[in-house]
């Protein structure tokens, strides 16, 4: 813990100023760490986003255009533009949008400035699940039984048949849990090839697919790395996101509870070897899927991750900074021995959604929100009082971190922030993550990926309808009619109440 | 003020009986009151629901302001006359809270009689706009009546205060600047057309309100013109045709939103400024009125006593507490209101009747609404009496309760006999409320002195034609007498009559009195002036 | 007339009085004495009133009276179909006129991550289309509307 807590001075990097490709959480999040470091940090954002925290903060802030708010996050041209105008030597992808975009990375250095991510050609390997996949299996890291559809398209369906159920379709081409199928039965094998082809087609543009044995309850484990250009890779250990809803993440903590420390150290070497082999610069994930006792490569993720603050406040190692670093061709400041851990951390997602209607997203305006107090908590939030929250982005608010000495002080860390946490004017998942993390099963750490469906309660239960007509007493006293008939009523006939003769 | 001292003694057998006594006419009343309110032939309320109507009670419940009070007027209406078939006189009247303001509700009850209005109703509608006027009061009609009941039409249609004098008074108010809001929730035939159309708000409901002056059957007998109801006199027809009406609703819910929507834009009445404390529950329970009031209307008690369970906190501040002794005057408030109150306290002798002209003077000048409390068997009679100008003294009180300018409220706690029921504030002389307790009584003259008089007549009408009766056959004489007597000076026949404004349960008297008296405030109070004493 | 409020589509009436130090807020046959320090945080706004209390936030609709009994006389909401989520239109299968069956697709909506048919709720002509495609829109919002019956024997 001594090293990477040294002060960093990015006097003598070849850049000044960081354009931040990003909104929401994260560009905030990015923006504090650049200005730590006394760069100057440059926001682009949509005109939707006008009133977002980190467009607020930046000391410049860039308005980008576009035919919906998310086509213009996605615009590279006018985001390499901005940051030439602005005269930034570097671009942030953050996460999503841009982050994994090869074409971009390449466009941003053909431009003359710093992407920061690993190199295109990492990116477009890492990007196509297939390539990825037989990438570390020919490098001698496990990987789960599956077929490939680009093999011989002819032959898939049976292939697939062949690697057993329940098995998952994924597109070639996607990320993030869009267009995943699971198949239990072969006999809709062949239907649900034909929807996540169509899916993958829509959010891709790139309708292959591959499939691969899918283990009932896994536990999603991941492994956070880090390399610079100059070969150095080392691992910050794993996250455990075993809980999810659709594929995607709800509640992230590091260690995981599952894994023993041989395990543990098992798991990061894999990570750190398949960073090594590609030739990995960046902060960078790799995924896997543990069952058994057996884990297996899931997918790497070039580029900073949602959850990537669980890391940070058990290593006390800032990672954007690390990313900076890296970008500025700057060796990495420490070593593998140099990384330790203290104490456990969680993360909650606060989405806007509605866990008792499938999670269907929300909408609204953020018109009050009050965060809570509490020693071990961070909360790293992208919206502010007055914006609206649209469909037109991820429905990701906010993420609520805490670290705690061991996993129950931190859980009940969490607890106490979520029940203190406010969001009013869109319907949010809080008091969903509440129940989640008070779970008696969550509390003993026996979580997989098909949690929330082993325990449908914990989404759909509903406030008691005491507590439903008491918040509605509180809130009718807010409506001008009602208000004002209890206010402005003649006396003395409102004391006499509903007298009747 | 001084806290009454009560000398009540509430452990008492006396106390016991009568309070079990008057508990039972209390509990009676309750039970005469739910079944006119509420107790129907079975084809009306089918027939109500088969025309998708609310109850009238539902309609009130749902117009008023939750939570705040309702005080119903001549609840027991006609529940003498017409066999008791036509309960609470087909109307259903009272003050309560719309919107925030105070408002009195005129409702055509469509379950007796298809709201028809009997010579009786026609009285409790005037009378309930006489409130208005006199109080300055919002009207809210809730039209349902199938027109004047035929075969009483001699009754109901052509004199001074009949039905005519429904309209006259709706054109009073509105020319007084008190408006009022009708919704047609049934057919306002003929003269019943009149009340939306004289009304400066009216909503109608579309399929089931109508106005017109003759229905499809007459006009087609009259001029041979075929039309359906909607046409003739629908929703839409005086909605967009005509103009009669002002406000189309789809039910009758909307429109009783809508209403509620009128009212508010309503101005607040600035009421006269009397003095007003902040209220206080009375020190003595009420409920022990039920203990105090003796089971024979012959036993005297202190008025004292009602006062001390009436008013805030039971403090009464005594005027003259030495002189005129059968009378208690003095000053309390009721729900914070100041009052002048006049109680018997025995028959009004010479002293009593003048303290009782001096005080309603004082409050005159002071200009404090009066509240006048009645047991009286009437003034004192005999030669001294008269020697001392008794009746003189009486016509200097008529002289003052007629001429008072400050708003008068009667209640008529016992007995309310001869002379004094005039001086003490009687009907004729327009006390802005009159209420009765259950077990009181009302006559020119006692129940046994007046059969004794009219069998007397009889005896010796009889003994003119020579024929000489034993005591047997003069009792027989002298029971129907009384037994017909007695019935008709019973708070329950007042009340069928509209001779006072409804029975009161003596709990509710307080909240009745502060409602009442907060109406009466809505109207100004002239500087006193009288006609000329008697001195 | 008491107020109405309604969340998730259950309704409740609701009137409040005042009390000397505190209101008492009638909630159907329930009632509540609310202090002006309780520890709960509103926000309104329009007719949408939202309250966070002890971890809980809800989100109530208040219902203005005229509307409410106006539009609830009509009885004929069924036959407009809502939007069950937020989203944006992928396909609009159907236009005015046409007539459909019952489980017909009449457009297909995505919602994040995923693709829902909104089907007809019965047999029917298509009145009117909300939506066009690639359209946002949000919860509840109006995605087309089916002829009554009547018009469609007629």
């Amino acid at each position: 813990m001594t090293a990477p807590q040294r002060h960093i001075s990015a006097a003598g990097w070849p850049f000044d100023t960081v354009l931040i490709a990003n909104r929401g959480e994260i560009a905030l999040r990015i923006l504090k760490t650049v200005e730590a470091l006394d760069l100057k940090a440059v926001v682009i954002h949509h005109a939707v986003d006008s009133d977002a925290p980190a467009v607020r903060a930046a000391s410049k802030a860039i308005e980008i255009k576009g035919a919906t708010p998310v086509a213009a996050y996605l615009d590279g041209p006018q985001i390499i533009a901005a940051a030439r105008a602005a005269g930034a030597g570097v671009i942030h992808p953050g996460y999503g949008f841009l982050s994994e975009n090869a074409a971009f990375a390449r466009a941003v250095a053909d431009a003359g400035l710093t992407f920061i991510g690993p190199t295109p050609e990492v990116i477009e390997l890492m990007g196509d699940k297939v390539r990825a996949r037989a990438f570390v299996q020919k490098h001698g890291f496990p990987v789960a039984p599956s077929a490939i559809e680009d093999d011989d398209p002819m032959t898939f369906t049976e292939r697939a048949r062949a690697v057993g159920f329940p098995l998952l379709i994924k597109p070639s081409a996607g990320g993030g849990g869009k267009g995943m199928h699971i198949v239990r039965d072969a006999s809709v094998l062949a239907e649900e090839i034909v929807r996540a082809r169509s899916e993958g087609q829509r959010y891709f543009g790139d309708g292959r697919l591959y499939v691969e044995r899918y283990i009932e309850n896994p536990r999603h484990i991941e492994v956070q790395v880090l390399g610079d250009a100059h070969g150095n890779v080392v691992h910050l250990f794993e996250r455990e996101c075993s809980v999810q809803r659709r594929f995607q993440k709800i509640i992230e903590e590091t260690p995981s509870p599952a894994m023993s420390a041989s395990e543990r150290a098992r798991i990061c070497e894999t990570a750190a070897g398949i960073a090594r082999a590609a030739g990995y610069r960046n902060a960078g994930t790799v995924e896997f899927i543990y069952g058994a006792g057996e884990f297996y490569f899931l997918e790497m993720n070039t580029r900073l991750q949602v959850e990537h603050p669980v890391t940070e406040m058990v290593t006390g190692i800032d990672l954007v900074r690390e990313q900076l670093r890296v970008a500025a061709n700057e060796p990495l400041g420490f070593t593998q021995a140099d990384i330790a851990t203290q104490g456990h951390a969680i993360e909650c997602r606060i989405y806007a959604e509605s866990p008792a209607r499938g999670f269907a997203p929300t909408t609204g305006r953020a018109l009050k929100i009050h965060d809570g107090r509490g020693p071990g908590l961070r909360l790293d939030i992208g919206v502010t009082e007055g914006q609206a929250i649209t469909t037109a982005f991820d429905p990701m608010l906010a993420k609520l971190i805490v670290h705690g000495k061991d996993r129950e002080e931190a859980r009940q860390r969490a607890l106490s922030a979520l029940q203190q946490f406010v969001l009013l004017g869109c319907e949010t998942n809080v008091s969903f993550l509440h129940r989640l993390v008070a779970h008696p099963a969550f509390r003993e750490g026996d979580i997989h990926t098909g949690f929330l469906d082993a325990h449908p309660e914990i989404a759909s239960e509903p406030v008691s309808a005491a507590t439903l007509r008491r918040m509605l007493a509180i809130g009718a006293l807010s409506v001008r009619p009602v208000r004002d008939a209890a206010d402005d009523g003649p006396q003395p006939h409102n004391a006499m109440g509903g007298w009747r003769n | 003020m001084r806290r009454i001292e009560s000398r009540l003694d509430t452990g008492s057998e006396e106390f016991g009986a009568n309070s079990a006594h008057n508990r039972k006419l209390a509990a009676n009343l309750k039970a005469r009151q739910s079944a006119a309110r509420r107790e129907r032939p079975a084809r009306d309320i089918e027939r109500l629901k088969r025309q998708n109507k609310m109850f009238v009670r539902d309609r009130i419940e749902m117009l008023l302001d939750p939570g705040t009070p309702f005080l119903e007027l001549s609840t027991l209406a006609a529940n003498q006359s017409y066999d008791g078939e036509v309960p609470g006189a087909g109307i259903v009247s009272g003050i309560g809270i719309v919107s925030g303001r105070e408002v009195i509700i005129h409702a055509d009850d469509a379950s007796v009689k298809g709201g028809a209005w009997y010579p009786h109703s026609v009285k409790k509608i005037v009378r309930t706009l006489d409130i208005a006027i006199e109080n300055r009061l919002p009207v809210v009609h809730l039209c349902d009546s199938a027109g004047g009941f035929l075969p009483l039409q001699a009754d109901l249609f052509a004199d001074r205060y009949l039905a005519g004098r429904i309209f006259r008074n709706q054109a009073i108010l509105s020319k007084l600047g008190v408006p009022q809001v009708a919704l047609v929730l049934g057919h306002c035939t003929a003269g019943g057309a009149y009340v939306p159309a004289l009304s400066e708000y009216n909503v109608i409901v579309r399929g089931t309100g109508a106005i017109f002056l003759g229905g499809p059957p007459l006009v087609k007998a009259a001029t041979g013109e075929i039309v359906g109801v909607e046409e003739l006199g629908g929703a839409d027809t005086h909605t967009r045709i005509s103009g009669t009406a002002d406000y189309p609703a789809v039910s009758e819910e909307q429109a009783i939103a809508i209403a509620r929507e009128i009212v508010a834009q309503f101005g607040l009445p600035s009421k006269f400024d009397v003095q007003r404390t902040n209220p206080e529950p009375p020190y003595y329970d009420p409920e022990e009125l039920y203990g105090l009031i003796p089971r024979d209307i012959k036993t005297q008690f202190d008025a004292r006593e009602i006062i001390a369970r009436l008013v805030d906190g039971s403090r009464f501040h005594e005027y003259q507490p030495a002189y005129g002794t059968t009378l208690v005057c003095g000053f309390a408030h009721l729900w914070g209101f100041k009052v002048g109150i006049l109680a018997n306290n025995g028959v009004l002798f010479n002293d009593s009747s003048l303290k009782g002209a001096h005080f309603m003077q004082l409050c005159n000048q002071h200009q404090v609404p009066m509240l006048f409390l009645q047991n009286i068997t009437g003034y004192m009679v005999g030669r001294d009496y008269e020697h001392r100008g008794i009746t003189k003294d009486g016509a200097k009180m008529i002289m003052a309760v007629s001429g008072s300018e400050v708003p008068k409220i009667t209640v008529i706690c016992n007995g309310s006999f001869g002379a004094g029921n005039y001086g003490m504030s009687g009907r004729a002389f327009d006390p802005r409320f009159l209420f009765m307790w259950p077990q009181s009584q009302i006559s020119v003259m006692g129940a046994e002195q007046a059969a004794n008089v009219l069998a007397d007549i009889k005896v010796r009408q009889l003994s003119r034609e020579g024929r000489m009766l034993s005591n047997d056959e003069i009792d027989e004489i002298r029971e129907p007498i009384l037994q017909e007597y007695r019935r008709q000076q019973s708070a329950y026949y007042s009340t069928s009559e509209m001779w006072d404004d409804g029975i009161l349960d003596p709990v509710d008297t307080r909240n009745a009195l502060g409602i009442a008296i907060s109406a009466a405030l809505n109207a100004p109070i002239d500087r006193p002036h009288y006609g000329v004493f008697r001195m | 007339m008491r107020a109405i409020f309604s969340i998730d589509g259950t309704e409740y009436r609701v009137f409040a009085q005042r009390e000397a130090d505190a209101y008492r807020v009638h909630v159907d046959d329930c009632s509540y004495r609310i202090t002006n320090d309780h520890d709960a945080i509103v926000a309104v706004d329009g007719d949408t009133i939202h309250v966070w209390l002890d971890g809980e936030a809800q989100t109530f609709r208040y219902h203005e009276p005229v509307a409410y009994y106006g539009s609830h006389a009509d009885g004929s909401t069924d036959d407009t179909i809502l939007a069950p989520m937020p989203g944006t239109v992928v396909t609009v299968m159907v236009k005015a006129g046409e007539a459909v069956a019952r489980g017909d697709t009449l457009l297909v909506i995505e919602s994040m991550k995923l693709e829902t048919s909104v089907k007809a709720p019965r047999d029917g002509r298509i009145d009117t289309v909300h939506v066009a495609m690639g359209q946002s829109f949000d919860r509840s919002a109006p995605l087309a509307t089916l002829a009554t019956l009547a018009t469609v024997e007629a």
